[in-house]
């Protein structure tokens, strides 16, 4: 498992530096540069600043600065926050984003889990409606709307909770978005869930324990809990990276200070630095947690052993 | 002088620690307020700087500035109560505020002028009467109030109401007293002479920086044009690739807008002076060039205002750019903010407000 382990990172390398590399060209390609806004500067500056940034040398040499800087863990300045370097800005953004993320993500999850166990067990019975239309609201309403309306109700009208922005260790503030960003994935989770569960109630293996006078309650802890999982650990590798890609909107209504709202302002501003920054971040992210999940996946089914 | 690229930096600290002498725990404040938490794209804190040589009068302790996009999510926060003044509005939600939150809408005048550039560095725009007809076909008087709702004032001439130095009757073309069908029957006129009919109309792109306010102006500026022999194509873009292209004169009519940095007419002036890096239509004309000039250079304050209004005269008697209407501030103030002063700058100074709770 451990050389599993090694040999999963050391793939992952070629990766990373392949993604990097075509960030860096395709962001260069695209017409429209950071410092091309309603006010040209005036050409003398220009010529200061494009220089202070590397942007008068070769793409070549630009993008070897670029990689020496990486190897020392030096993402460069950012020039839309031209007071921070991207380290900073990441830092000061990536905590929020992580907490939020893996919050709803777990949260998430085990909603999903449960509400999809119980729809199978009930199948076709009325606790099994509801929770699948109350799960499958989160895939049918679009974040940006069911966030705006949670921020009407709860913030606006009824006032039982903070409309926005974040303070420290508060935790109201992180309700509504939690639960915008959570409620769609756990709505696939059940979904799966729900029919894994009711194909695997349905085996023979299961039906041997139940005749063999197992009760029903550790017969689905023990046997069919495990290999119906395994639909829904594949899927939390990708349905991580929804989750990630959800947290920018979320981010952007609720006014949270998270890493989402730089990716997407360094876009439009054109700051080099910051766009590849945060693609290695959510890069990084998403590799990690892919390794975590497969590995997470040997071990609920023993079937699968890595070499 | 009063730009803020004048401000006086504090010597010492910069000799000290160089460009961090921006960072919070070094930067020194003698203003009113001082900043103590500074999250960038989020918000920063400020509280009353003790030292500031007026802080008797200094009624609020702390600030806290948000920078947000989402403009239906921050009227959401102002209506839960958790931002007292926001410094844009929804316009599309305008009409909403005005009956459901009476008196706390401020829609005033702003110095700013919205226009398009047309390039006249190769044809077809660099004939002045093609420029003067798209000019006239232009109904200014709808923009504000109908298309874009908030009542913007139209814009005739390059320098708006309120700004100071300028005394004196602001600049009308002659054409304003005739009717708009009139106008549009010169206008067609002027194709016509030009070479242009139905059978063979003007082929003009349109560029604006995507946005749902630039697209309603030029949908409906693309229907004026209609009617004078012009087929108009759209295009829009990213604000930074749209001001690219103006930059590299890659374009036919550009959206463009203007905000000044200080009151004075020299700042609009200067947009059209040859060889300035902000002329997008790059307009040339040394008469024009020579009164700017002058005007800078001449002390007397009514001189100088005749000077500036002749500048005026001749790069609108050319239509060296048509702009379309002038820009108004919009801000949504709580009713427990007392102080908000309107002003054609939209300055409005922690300072000299005071809550109640």
């Amino acid at each position: 498992m451990l050389a599993y382990t090694l040999r999963r990172i050391l793939s992952a390398l070629p990766v990373v530096f392949i993604a990097v590399t075509v960030s860096f060209f395709i962001m260069r390609l695209a017409p429209g540069g950071p410092f091309d806004g309603e006010r040209a500067l005036p050409p003398e500056v220009m010529v200061n600043v494009r220089a202070h940034y590397h942007l008068d040398q070769p793409i070549l040499t630009q993008y070897l600065i670029y990689l020496d800087g990486l190897i020392h863990g030096d993402f460069g300045p950012s020039m839309a926050f031209y007071d921070h370097t991207v380290t900073q800005l990441m830092l000061i953004g990536l905590p929020f984003t992580l907490t939020l993320g893996s919050i709803a993500f777990l949260l998430a999850t085990a909603v999903g889990i449960v509400a999809g166990v119980l729809a199978a067990l009930y199948q076709n019975k009325w606790p099994d409606y509801v929770l699948v239309l109350a799960v499958m609201l989160g895939v049918i309403v679009p974040n940006f709307l069911m966030g705006a309306l949670l921020q009407l109700f709860f913030g606006v009208y009824l006032k039982w909770l903070p409309a926005g922005g974040w303070e420290t260790g508060s935790i109201s503030h992180l309700i509504m978005p939690v639960v915008v960003l959570a409620w769609p994935h756990a709505a696939r989770i059940s979904r799966l869930m729900r029919g894994a569960m009711i194909e695997v109630l349905g085996t023979n293996y299961v039906r041997t324990a139940r005749s063999k006078g197992i009760g029903a309650q550790l017969v689905l802890v023990r046997h069919a809990l495990k290999p119906a999982l395994i639909p829904v650990v594949s899927y939390l590798g990708p349905g991580l990276s929804y989750l990630l890609t959800g947290s920018l909107v979320v981010e952007q209504i609720f006014g949270l200070p998270g890493i989402g709202k730089y990716f997407i302002t360094a876009a439009l501003d054109r700051d080099y630095g910051l766009v590849l920054g945060t693609t290695i971040l959510y890069m990084f992210i998403i590799l990690i947690l892919n390794l975590a999940v497969d590995l997470l996946y040997a071990w609920l089914d023993p079937r699968v052993r890595y070499r | 002088m009063t730009h803020y690229t004048s401000y006086p930096v504090p010597k010492h600290v910069v000799d000290k620690v160089g460009n961090d002498w921006v960072k919070l725990n070094n930067i020194v404040a003698n203003g009113a307020y001082k900043p103590t938490e500074w999250v960038p794209g989020s918000y920063i804190h400020s509280v009353k700087n003790p030292d500031y040589y007026d802080a008797k009068d200094v009624k609020i302790d702390d600030v806290y500035y948000y920078v947000l996009e989402d403009q239906t999510a921050s009227l959401n926060r102002y209506r839960a109560g958790e931002f007292d003044i926001m410094t844009d509005l929804p316009t599309d939600q305008y009409q909403w505020i005005q009956s459901n939150l009476p008196g706390q809408s401020h829609v005033k005048p702003f110095l700013g002028v919205y226009y398009y550039v047309m390039n006249q560095t190769k044809p077809p725009l660099n004939n002045k009467n093609i420029r003067e007809a798209l000019s006239l076909a232009v109904n200014r008087e709808v923009i504000g109030p109908d298309v874009l709702g908030t009542g913007e004032l139209p814009a005739y001439g390059w320098l708006p109401p309120g700004i100071a130095n300028f005394d004196g009757t602001p600049y009308h073309p002659s054409w304003e007293e005739l009717s708009y069908d009139d106008r549009v029957a010169k206008a067609k006129k002027l194709m016509e002479d030009a070479g242009y009919s139905d059978a063979n109309p003007l082929k003009l792109q349109l560029k604006y920086n995507t946005n749902d306010n630039h697209k309603r102006i030029a949908v409906a500026i693309a229907a004026m044009w209609k009617p004078i022999h012009v087929e108009v194509e759209l295009f829009n873009s990213e604000t930074r690739v749209h001001y690219d292209a103006l930059e590299q004169a890659d374009f036919q009519v550009g959206r463009a807008g203007w905000l000044l940095d200080y009151n004075d007419p020299d700042n609009m002036l200067q947009l059209l002076e040859t060889g300035n890096g902000n002329n997008y239509g790059r307009y040339s004309n040394p008469q024009y060039d020579a009164l700017v000039k002058e005007e800078r250079n001449t002390l007397d304050l009514k001189a100088r205002s005749v000077i500036m209004h002749k500048a005026e005269a001749i790069a609108m008697d050319d239509f060296a750019t048509l702009p379309i209407y002038f820009y108004v501030s919009k801000n949504v103030v709580s009713p427990k903010v007392h102080g908000f002063v309107d002003n054609a700058q939209d300055i409005h100074r922690t300072r000299y407000l005071s809550m109640t709770p």
